[in-house]
């Protein structure tokens, strides 16, 4: 069975995804103009996007696709 | 007898109890925060301005300076604050000082900063790259105006809501290449000699070896701050009582809850000002002075997690913190205050709302920082070089200028 996966990226610009989008394995999550690119590790549905203060981070969890 | 006897004692009980909560009320009055903060969204706590008028400008030589930063805090931050806490008719502390300005934020390679280069902007005085503290985009080390304020011989410090090693103070007292260094953050804030450093982030200070550290070192910097000869508190009990010259106040491990029983940003903000008054007038070595930052942290944060009540808040707690740094100027009249922000979080306007400020809506356009500009506000001598519209790297230079310090910006050498 496979588990949710979870992907940080710096705050200063939103991720390009909301809660309840579908997302693919190797798409970029990150908005185009962030410093970096934030590749999702697995196929499935965004389930939850939090903000970290400490780490001044977007947390975003990819619950994975069930088997068809 | 026995049953007179039970009701006087009762009585007697009953008036202790009474002087006591009496005494307990009155000596936290001093701090004026009467009720404990218990409520992430509660802003009973903010005493709104008696009176509409601005507070007067004032004309003598600069001795001291206070920079207030609220983290994320653009114009509509400001507004909801306003509308929340006294409606359309009000205005807060921070909007009654006598000179307005407008900034640009943008840092040296995106349109939209992140708060290390818009505080390396804040307090260097140059541009510098998404993430990186205190130094150019070619990674020169660019004096922060707190570094040339201490070189002039003024006493120094640092009040913030956030880790004391967070981006923005560490702007002021650290050059790293990335604001994700916290550990050799701290280090250099310790090495610098900053006088007062209040804020969270304790777990950076603590070796590796202790379960709460952020540390991968050996290195105890709370050990190497009292070597160096600083006063370390934790509490806001030792806050009350704490003396200078040198004092590091860590009152978490990680960012402030800024709730009870935590000191507040208004209440370390008088403490930071009376240690440093009483430092400069004191002593020969910080005879000239002070430069004091002060930085309400958690706007931003608020305001990435799109929350109007929590941002109205922290815009509150923050101006407490202003009005205190306020009292003081005026009372003073040596001491220049200007209010700014580094950028504006979450792109936050006010679509509807009724007068009175209840029923407020905030329409948030993202969960990150906008290039939208950032509002200044001034008070104090010289106060007047800090109205119009300009770049947030003019805020530090202007600062220098008024404080004979030249050439500014500077490379460290």
């Amino acid at each position: 069975m496979r588990r949710r996966r979870s992907l940080r990226m710096d705050a200063t610009h939103a991720p390009a995804v909301q809660v309840g989008d579908k997302v693919r394995k190797g798409q970029n999550l990150c908005a185009s103009e962030a410093e970096t690119t934030c590749i999702c590790p697995i196929t499935g549905t965004v389930a939850e996007v939090r903000f970290d203060p400490a780490q001044h981070e977007f947390v975003v969890t990819i619950a994975p696709t069930k088997p068809g | 007898m026995t049953n007179r006897r039970s009701v006087w004692t009762a009585i007697t009980l009953m008036i202790t109890l009474v002087v006591l909560a009496w005494t307990t009320l009155t000596s936290a009055e001093v701090f004026n925060y009467p009720t404990p903060q218990t409520d992430p969204n509660d802003i009973s706590f903010y005493q709104a301005p008696a009176k509409m008028q601005s507070y007067p400008a004032g004309a003598a030589r600069v001795r001291n300076v206070i920079l207030c930063i609220g983290d994320g805090m653009g114009l509509g931050q400001v507004t909801l604050a306003r509308m929340k806490a006294i409606g359309a008719e009000g205005k807060i502390h921070m909007q009654r000082l006598p000179v307005h300005g407008l900034i640009s934020t943008h840092s040296a390679n995106k349109l939209v900063t992140d708060s290390a280069a818009g505080g390396t902007a804040l307090a260097c005085g140059v541009k510098t790259n998404n993430g990186m503290i205190g130094m150019a985009p070619d990674e020169t080390p660019y004096y922060s105006i707190l570094e040339a304020a201490q070189a002039k011989g003024m006493a120094t410090g640092l009040v913030v809501t956030c880790t004391m090693s967070h981006a923005t103070p560490a702007s002021f007292g650290s050059h790293v290449k990335s604001r994700k260094m916290e550990p050799e953050i701290a280090a250099q804030l310790i090495g610098n000699r900053i006088n007062v450093l209040f804020g969270g982030g304790r777990k950076y200070f603590l070796p590796k070896s202790h379960s709460d550290s952020g540390r991968k070192d050996d290195r105890d910097l709370l050990a190497e701050a009292e070597d160096a000869g600083y006063t370390v508190i934790g509490t806001a009990n030792q806050l009350r009582w704490v003396r200078g010259p040198l004092v590091l106040g860590l009152f978490q491990l990680d960012g402030l809850t800024t709730l009870s029983p935590e000191p507040m940003l208004a209440e370390m903000t008088r403490k930071a000002i009376d240690i440093l008054d009483e430092t400069a007038t004191d002593s020969r070595k910080y005879g000239r002075g002070f430069f004091l930052m002060v930085e309400g942290s958690q706007i931003d944060w608020a305001c990435h997690a799109n929350k109007a009540e929590a941002c109205a808040r922290q815009v509150l707690l923050f101006d407490e913190a202003v009005r205190a740094a306020v009292d003081f100027a005026v009372a003073d009249g040596r001491t220049l205050v200007v209010v700014t922000a580094d950028h504006e979080t979450g792109g936050l306007t006010i679509p509807e709302g009724s007068l009175k400020g209840d029923e407020i809506k905030a329409h948030w356009s993202t969960r990150g920082h906008s290039a939208s500009p950032v509002p200044v506000y001034a008070i104090g001598p010289k106060s007047e070089r800090f109205g119009g519209v300009y770049d947030n790297t003019e805020v530090p230079q202007r600062i220098a200028q008024t404080l004979g310090i030249k050439p500014f910006p500077q490379a460290r050498k």
